[in-house]
């Protein structure tokens, strides 16, 4: 092998890195998810009422990706709508922190939510919110996606049944997928 | 009057943070007192061991013929139903506090954490000798009578009173006859006092214990404390397991005790320590700078023994604190409760307690000279203005119908001394949201004031400068309802420690953190048993530290806690110091829309993600 094959293929990597990481990282060692919610199979459905889609989107700090170990997976950002209510996290330290398995498991023992149904915000703090973050594959044609279902007591207006399914915002999609491809680039030349 | 009553019977509306509504989840904040078997400590009451020591007849008739004193009493907060919690933040209450001080904080924490956190307030053991028939019969029979509420019946809080205090010759006032001005019947003649019927069915007057009633407090040291404390962390444990938190706090003196804790060595085996560090997941510190070096001179082991046992003999040492400021201690302790029914249930009326011999006469009645409405009377008592002692100091509003003479005496904060109301009219309140409390700009001298009657807000100016002590700083808030205050004082329990045991914990402090001399000396004595005293552990104590301090309190600067934080082992990545400015020594746990609930919130967060990401 050359020193300038080997020039290449590192470069390639160094590339397809750089690339990962401007996708995925916020400043310090977490990487960054910007998601959507895809309002095709994201709804909040009222105590009694109708499902309503869900837009907006939501950050996530996740300590490792893919996980080796339990890693961090902290909630950093939510803007979500839908029939009229308006969720975002609660002005307070750490909203969401949580923690990521590598099944790709996640759990935020307290979710710190503001909801805002257009007349009186209230603030929610929701136990054990549950979901998994999972990779290319059957029901996620992006090389991840995240799911959750939880309920939110938003007390006169009852019970909010909240079905998430966010996916990469395009931008960040478009980088993770070019990130991606030159790390499995340089992985398949170096296998050769 | 609605509003109080409002508080009263759904406590959870006074929880708010964050300037939105905090919703409850569906499941009503509950605060329950939970009594249960403590550690055994053979020579008290009930103990069943061979050093049990006698009942005296007061004790007896209080508690009857076979009380057992060995017992931990708790106020939970919690929300029933649901998961289990993560996380149980245990609180110690300061200096004669009893476990409803921790009342509004633990309402705030447990519903901006939406049933992720429990928070359990401790009544220390001497809590159980105190003599709450007048009290419950005061606040039960108020709110059975719609007292405040227009034709209302308020008998019962003056039947409360009388119960704990003969009548008084004052002149009329208002409701009070005058010269028997206690008397239920308001027939102007002097009564004896009012017996009520206790849970034994007995019709009696109240029962303050003598010191020789209530040796047995001898042996109710720090390690008999520890000890409970232990059983309960234990508990504690059990409900979160492993993977959850169990974190231990306190307030003012209640830091002292919750940081020896964390230093104890509760296996009296030399072969082995079972550090109290090791069995909490951290240490929250509230207006208090923790456990520090203690005396200089610290007593041996045959001096500590001689004081036991001179504590254990009739005409001994105080086995509790006989007085506080030259007030005896129960009749203060009694005074509050009363003063606190009287000022939630008639806050406008003439002031009860200043109708008792405690106020009414001596040291207080100099301080509370000036006729005054009931809720007055508890804020020229305890707010931070009227206040020269921070101990005793929360920033509830103001008086300003009146001359207020700034005074200052050595060894006390200044403070203004209320005149007679505007009038002949009772000294009012306005509470912590007055909009029109007076403020002192900076530089505004505070003996003046705006209308010449002082302020509510001062400018403390700045901080110390480096290497110099702690000091007030910053500008004052207001930021306590009295009535939420009021609401602590008296119920399910109460805000105050009647009997609070001085000889043997006075002793005990004096080797603040650091008993290892003693341990030496009983370890030379019997080599199988490290003694009464175990403080070993604390340059080992390596937990996470959250410390809250409030500018205008007690531990006014972030170097207040240098002194603890300098003497364990956490490194500084794991402590933190938050100083809330303008709050007073009794914001930090009751204040509304509570800056002190963030931080503690964030750090539990912090604790359950860190515990998580080894366990999930």
């Amino acid at each position: 092998m050359s020193k300038r094959t080997n020039r290449r293929r590192h470069a390639t990597a160094a590339i397809g890195a750089a690339i990962l990481v401007t996708a995925l990282c916020g400043s310090g060692q977490a990487l960054a998810l910007a998601l959507d919610a895809d309002p095709a199979q994201s709804s909040i459905t009222p105590a009694g009422g109708s499902a309503s889609p869900i837009t907006g989107s939501l950050n996530v700090a996740v300590g490792q990706l893919p996980p080796a170990t339990n890693t961090t997976f902290d909630v950093t950002q939510v803007a979500l709508n839908s029939g009229g209510y308006a969720i975002s996290l609660q002005s307070i330290a750490n909203p969401g922190l949580g923690v990521l398995s590598p099944a790709g498991n996640f759990l935020i023992p307290t979710l710190f939510l503001s909801v805002d149904n257009g007349v009186t915000p209230i603030d929610v703090a929701l136990a054990n919110v549950t979901g998994v973050l999972f990779g290319r594959g059957p029901g996620c044609p992006y090389d991840y996606c995240l799911s959750s279902n939880f309920e939110i007591d938003s007390g006169a207006g009852g019970m909010l049944a909240v079905s998430l399914y966010a996916v990469p915002e395009p931008s960040t999609a478009l980088l993770v997928a070019l990130g991606l491809g030159g790390l499995a680039i340089q992985r398949r030349r170096m296998s050769r | 009057m609605n509003r109080r009553l409002g508080l009263l019977i759904v406590p959870i509306l006074m929880a708010g943070t964050m300037g939105a509504t905090v919703l409850d989840c569906g499941q009503m904040t509950e605060q329950a007192v939970v009594d249960q078997p403590g550690h055994v400590e053979p020579h008290t009451p009930g103990s069943g061991a061979p050093e049990e020591m006698p009942l005296s007849p007061a004790v007896v008739a209080l508690l009857g013929a076979n009380p057992d004193l060995n017992r931990i009493s708790t106020i939970r907060t919690r929300k029933p139903g649901g998961p289990p919690p993560r996380a149980i933040l245990i609180l110690v209450p300061g200096f004669l506090g009893g476990a409803t001080t921790f009342d509004p904080l633990a309402r705030d924490l447990v519903d901006s954490m939406g049933g992720t956190l429990q928070v359990w307030a401790i009544d220390r053991r001497p809590n159980q000798l105190e003599d709450r028939v007048g009290s419950n019969h005061a606040a039960v029979g108020a709110l059975l009578g719609a007292c405040g509420q227009p034709g209302g019946n308020c008998s019962a809080i003056f039947q409360g009173a009388h119960f704990y205090f003969p009548d008084t010759d004052k002149a009329p006032l208002g409701d009070f006859p005058g010269p028997g001005d206690l008397d239920v019947n308001l027939n102007g003649a002097f009564d004896l006092q009012q017996p009520l019927v206790d849970g034994f069915g007995v019709s009696r007057v109240a029962i303050r214990f003598a010191q020789d009633d209530l040796r047995f407090l001898a042996h109710w040291g720090i390690d008999a404390y520890m000890r409970d404390w232990a059983m309960l962390i234990a508990e504690a444990r059990s409900i979160v397991g492993e993977n959850g938190l169990v974190l231990l706090g306190g307030h003012s003196q209640g830091t002292g005790w919750a940081t020896i804790f964390a230093a104890y060595d509760l296996d009296p085996d030399p072969a082995n320590v079972v550090a109290g560090h090791s069995l909490i997941d951290g240490l929250v510190l509230l207006e208090g700078g923790g456990v520090g070096p203690g005396s200089a001179t610290k007593p041996t082991l045959a001096e500590y023994q001689a004081k036991v046992a001179a504590l254990e003999l009739p005409g001994g040492p105080d086995v509790f604190l006989s007085q506080f400021s030259f007030i005896p201690l129960a009749e203060l302790a009694t005074s509050s409760e009363v003063a606190a029914i009287a000022g939630f249930y008639q806050p406008d009326e003439p002031s009860l307690i200043q109708r008792t011999p405690t106020f009414g006469s001596g040291l207080v009645s100099i301080l509370l000279a000036a006729p005054a409405t009931n809720e007055a009377v508890v804020g020229l008592f305890l707010d931070d203005d009227f206040s020269p002692i921070g101990a005793f100091s929360a920033s509830l509003g103001f008086s300003d119908n009146g001359p207020n003479t700034y005074s200052t005496f050595p060894g006390f904060a200044p403070f203004y001394l209320a005149g007679n109301g505007d009038g002949g009219a009772l000294r009012n309140w306005r509470d912590f949201d007055d909009p029109v409390l007076p403020v002192c700009p900076p530089g505004q001298a505070p003996p003046v004031g705006p209308a010449g009657r002082g302020c509510a807000i001062i400018d403390n100016g700045p901080p110390s400068a480096p290497g110099a002590a702690p000091r007030m700083n910053g500008l004052e808030r207001e930021v306590t309802a009295i009535v939420d205050f009021l609401r602590t004082q008296f119920g399910k329990a109460n805000g105050f420690e009647w009997y609070f045991v001085d000889g043997r914990v006075s002793q005990d402090f004096s080797y603040g953190n650091d008993s290892s001399a003693l341990v030496a000396q009983a370890l030379a004595a019997d080599p199988s048993d490290e003694g009464p005293l175990r403080i070993t552990q604390n340059a080992a104590v390596d937990v996470p530290v959250l410390a809250i301090g409030g500018s205008n309190g007690l531990a006014p600067e972030i170097k207040s806690f240098d002194r603890y934080l300098d003497s364990i082992a956490t490194p500084a990545a794991d402590t933190e110091v938050v100083i809330i400015e303008g709050y007073a020594h009794l914001d930090v746990i009751n204040a509304r829309h509570n800056d002190t609930v963030p931080p503690i919130v964030d750090l539990v967060n912090r604790l359950i993600q860190r515990k998580l990401l080894a366990s999930f």
